[in-house]
This record gives structure tokens, C-alpha cells and sequence, in this order.
């Protein structure tokens, strides 16, 4: 029984992201741990695998009439975030996004994430910017400008460094 | 608050209270995971409409102090040990973690090792402040609020910003 758990939590977890998404397109075993509040006035897309994790506060998924949120497969995506696409979003393969993190494009160009992005928490990214594969963001950070590949973006403003001059047992990592 | 919050507040309330120490559980408080919590004497945990999420590893330790206060939304998860003085106060919407859960190198997926934080007696947190792995912040400080505390913050000290650095007030 408790060897599968697991898979019927998940179990669980897909139907009940098939009742909280409706109006999205959603992928294949998509799951929800957690709330999910969407308005899709514009359009929603949601990969297969991604999974959207419990917490205190529901995490938001809004994309205006004209907007477009689109999430790429097997993201892993923590509650109490809140996407607000006006005119386009997207986010990529494989990323893990924390909780509190705030992507918003209202009144700028479109956001653009790309594969296997940490972004931690409460970290905010700014309309137009693009981050690029492989990178991390650190806690609280505000991104106002575009991301390299490969790098770890610290601070408000944020500040970009390539994430090979930093050593594997750094103390002070993302967060 | 419904049949369900109450019901799961009313259990995490008697594993706090299982010490005797007149905790005050206010709004939703959401305590999981195996660890151990302990909460000092006259401490507030005032969830108002959003609640307050206590998670504990296995193995894990959480101490807060007497006296203590802890604003809606805050969330603390330890994967090792967090200490909390006594007297202190915590905004809305702080967190504070003790593992940063994902690796920056290789496997996102893998955990790296967590290192302790310490918060000592008399600290305040102001809101939506974030204290990240291996912090101590010294008796008396005052993080101001939206802060990151990355590193050690002396006693006394106010720090603030992204990421946090000691201000003159």
C-alpha cells in the first residue's frame, strides 16, 4: 500500500488538476498539489508533467484577453506564484519555480524563460526580460534586464555572474 | 474558517501544546512533516486570513522561543535546525528556509547539504523579508522589511535591501 502511495496521490492530484485548469489546454499527467486559481481570457498552455505544489496561498494563473501563458513539460511550480500574461509568456522545459515568485508583463514587451531556470523565492521578474537555459535566480531577486545563459542572478537590480565561477559548496547559494 | 482548518489546526495545536505553555494560535497555522517543533511560553502565532506554515524534515528541529510573535504568511522550513530567541518578532510574509532544496550544479533535483540558522533573542523581521541557509542574526537586530539576509548580521544592527547591508537610521 504504501509502495504506491505515491502514484495514487498523483493519481489524485491529475483529476483534480483537470477540475481546477478547465479553459486551459493541459498536457498529459499534469498535476495539482495544491489551488490553482486561472482565467483564461486569453490563452493558457500547460505541458505534460508539470506540477503545481501546496502551499498557504493559491498560486494565480491569469492571462488576459490577446495574452498568452504558455508553461513548457515536467516544470515543477511552488503555490503562491503569480503569472499575468497581457501579451505573451513563456516558460520553458524543466524549470522549478519557487513560491511568491511574481511574472508580469503588463504594460511591456513579452517574458521569456527559457529551459531548466531555477527561479527561487519571491523573486520578480520584469516585463521584456529574457532568461536564459540553465540559469538560477536568487531569492528576491527583481530581474529588470535579460539573463545569459548559464548564469546565477543575484540582488535588486539584479546582477548576472556566469554560474562556473561559482564554487559547488558555495554556503550563500540561491536560496 | 471551515470544518477541515479547524480540524487540522486543532490537532497541530495539541502537538504545540503538548508542553503546557499557553501558546496562542490564531487563524490557520499549517505545521507538517515528522520534526520536531517546539514553541516557547506566550508565544503568538497569529495567522490572520492567510495562515502560518511550520515544515519540519525528518530529522529536523525548530525551537522559536517565548514571547515570540509570527505574523500571517509566514513560513519557516527546516530541513536540519532553526533556533528563534525569545521576543522576537515576525513580519507578514517572511521566509525563512534552511536548505536551499535545489543544487546550482548538476541535478536540480538533488538536495544539497542544509546549514543551520540562529536567530537570537529580541530580532525583528520586518515584512516579506527572506533569511537564507546558514544565517545568524544577532540579539537585537532589525532586518527591515523586503530584506535578503545572506550573510551574519551583528547584534543590534539594522540591515536592509537585496541583499542585506547594514543602514543607519
Amino acid at each position: 500500500m504504501n509502495r504506491h502511495l505515491g502514484r495514487i496521490k498523483r493519481i489524485v492530484t491529475v483529476v483534480y488538476a483537470r477540475l481546477q485548469l478547465r479553459g486551459c489546454a493541459v498536457g498529459y499527467n499534469v498535476g495539482t498539489y495544491g489551488r490553482v486559481e486561472v482565467s483564461p481570457l486569453g490563452r493558457i498552455t500547460i505541458a505534460d508533467r508539470v506540477a503545481f505544489m501546496r502551499g498557504l496561498v493559491p498560486t494565480r494563473l491569469v492571462a488576459r484577453t490577446g495574452g498568452e501563458l504558455t508553461i513548457g513539460s515536467s516544470c515543477m511550480i511552488n503555490a503562491g506564484s503569480i503569472y499575468d500574461a497581457h501579451t505573451s509568456i513563456r516558460i520553458g522545459r524543466d524549470c522549478l519555480i519557487a513560491s511568491a515568485v511574481l511574472i508580469s508583463d503588463e504594460g511591456g514587451d513579452p517574458i521569456v524563460i527559457e529551459d531548466n531556470v531555477w527561479l527561487a523565492h519571491g523573486v520578480t521578474i520584469r516585463p521584456g526580460v529574457r532568461i536564459g537555459k540553465n540559469s538560477a535566480v536568487s531569492a528576491g531577486t527583481v530581474v529588470v534586464s535579460d539573463v545569459p545563459p548559464d548564469s546565477l542572478v543575484i540582488g535588486n537590480p539584479g546582477r548576472a555572474m556566469p554560474l562556473g565561477l561559482i564554487a559547488p559548496d558555495t554556503r550563500q547559494s540561491a536560496g | 474558517m471551515n470544518l477541515w482548518t479547524r480540524f487540522t489546526n486543532m490537532m497541530a495545536g495539541r502537538r504545540l501544546r503538548a508542553a503546557k505553555n499557553d501558546v496562542v494560535i490564531v487563524g490557520r497555522l499549517w505545521l507538517h512533516g515528522p520534526g520536531k517543533v517546539v514553541v516557547g511560553r506566550d508565544s503568538k502565532l497569529d495567522g490572520g486570513k492567510v495562515g502560518i506554515e511550520l515544515r519540519t524534515f525528518p530529522g529536523a528541529e525548530l525551537h522559536i522561543g517565548a514571547r515570540c510573535l509570527l505574523s500571517e504568511g509566514v513560513s519557516i522550513e527546516t530541513s536540519q535546525s532553526i533556533i528563534i530567541g525569545d521576543n522576537t518578532r515576525i513580519g507578514p510574509f517572511v521566509k525563512v528556509m534552511d536548505s536551499n532544496f535545489h543544487s546550482l550544479h548538476g541535478n536540480r533535483h538533488e538536495r544539497p547539504p542544509p546549514h543551520p540558522i540562529v536567530i537570537e533573542e529580541g530580532v525583528e523581521l520586518g515584512e516579506r523579508a527572506i533569511v537564507l541557509p546558514g544565517v545568524t542574526i544577532g540579539a537585537g537586530a532589525k532586518v527591515q522589511p523586503g530584506a535578503v539576509v545572506t550573510r551574519r548580521v551583528p547584534a543590534g544592527v539594522v540591515v536592509a535591501g537585496n541583499p542585506a547591508r547594514p543602514v543607519r537610521v
